[in-house]
């Protein structure tokens, strides 16, 4: 088990570990099955050919899939480390596309002492894709308890 | 554990129900949407752990899970996106072919766990249009069996094309 996260360890501007993931139809597809999304805009090659959707032609991943892995990196460093999810809050400024690598960071921004078990961190995320294209940013909070 | 049951007017093809998708302009702030409970099950956190990529040992592992801050198992906390799929009806504005993820805030309450019935009240609060795109923005809040809460979420879609002229022939 991980060491117990400590709220007054935790400096301003840590960064927590990234992960990256390479993206394919079949991981979009096999995600369409886990959240039972089947938008034709994910699973649907022909389909997003011909409206050529957002100009490129191709299907989109799922926003949700970039934001589960924006908020695993969160999960992976809070949880083993006895805290909770508090917040999760993601905006997609950018398409994800079969073939894209996409890779997820964290920054803690602001801490919040609370009485109690209640004190929490903050952390910005921002996910980004092979060309340092931004597909993703938003933030997170970490419930850290005494 | 019982194996899953999706409702029995869960469709997996959207274009199926694409007619009778209201457009943008028809909706009305306000209006709340028809659900149904969703029952989660171990498969399913399985599947969701596995298409998400996000194999915590707290989701799968007991007796990790048993000896962490949650004491049991737990589903990831995004497994509300196969809960609101499932439990919308098929011609919901979330199930519209071409509508596009703008982006989503979850506030998380106690965890879902597997076994959990999860019952979702959802409300359109506001729709906007911006940059020449419309937006839908709704408020879904998530219990369980136990009346807890289990999530406030907040988030919506563009609508691309159902009733958007000026979006058609982009």
């Amino acid at each position: 088990m991980a060491d117990k996260l400590e709220f007054d360890k935790i400096e301003l501007g840590y960064e927590i570990p990234h992960q990256s993931k390479h993206i394919t139809q079949e991981k979009i597809n096999r995600n369409a099955e886990a959240s039972l999304d089947f938008n034709p805009i994910h699973i649907d090659p022909a389909w997003a050919k011909k409206v050529n959707l957002l100009g490129k032609g191709t299907t989109i991943a799922h926003g949700i899939m970039t934001g589960a892995f924006m908020g695993k990196i969160v999960t992976d460093w809070a949880y083993p480390g006895g805290a909770f999810l508090k917040m999760l809050d993601v905006k997609f400024i950018h398409s994800v596309r079969p073939g894209d690598d996409i890779t997820s960071h964290g920054r803690v921004i602001e801490k919040h002492p609370r009485p109690g078990n209640d004190s929490f961190v903050v952390l910005e995320l921002w996910c980004e894709n092979q060309d340092g294209v931004k597909v993703g940013v938003g933030q997170s909070a970490v419930t850290i308890p005494i | 554990m019982t194996p899953e049951t999706l409702p029995e007017r869960f469709e997996k093809d959207f274009f199926k129900h694409e007619k009778q998708q209201r457009s943008w302009e028809d909706l009305e702030v306000g209006e709340v949407y028809d659900t149904e409970p969703f029952e989660v099950t171990a498969e399913r956190i399985r599947l969701y752990a596995e298409g998400t990529d996000d194999l915590n040992p707290l989701y799968f592992d007991e007796e990790a899970a048993k000896n962490s801050q949650f004491g049991g198992l737990i589903a990831p906390p995004t497994i509300l996106t196969p809960i609101v799929f499932a439990s919308v009806p098929p011609d919901n504005w979330i199930k519209m072919p071409g509508a596009i993820n703008p982006g989503q805030k979850w506030e998380f309450g106690v965890p879902v766990r597997p076994g959990d019935t999860i019952v979702c009240s959802a409300t359109l609060v506001d729709k906007i249009l911006k940059r020449g795109k419309k937006y839908t923005l709704a408020e879904m809040i998530f219990t369980n069996q136990k009346k807890e809460l289990v999530c406030k979420w907040t988030g919506g879609l563009v609508l691309q094309f159902q009733g958007n002229k000026e979006m058609k022939n982009k």
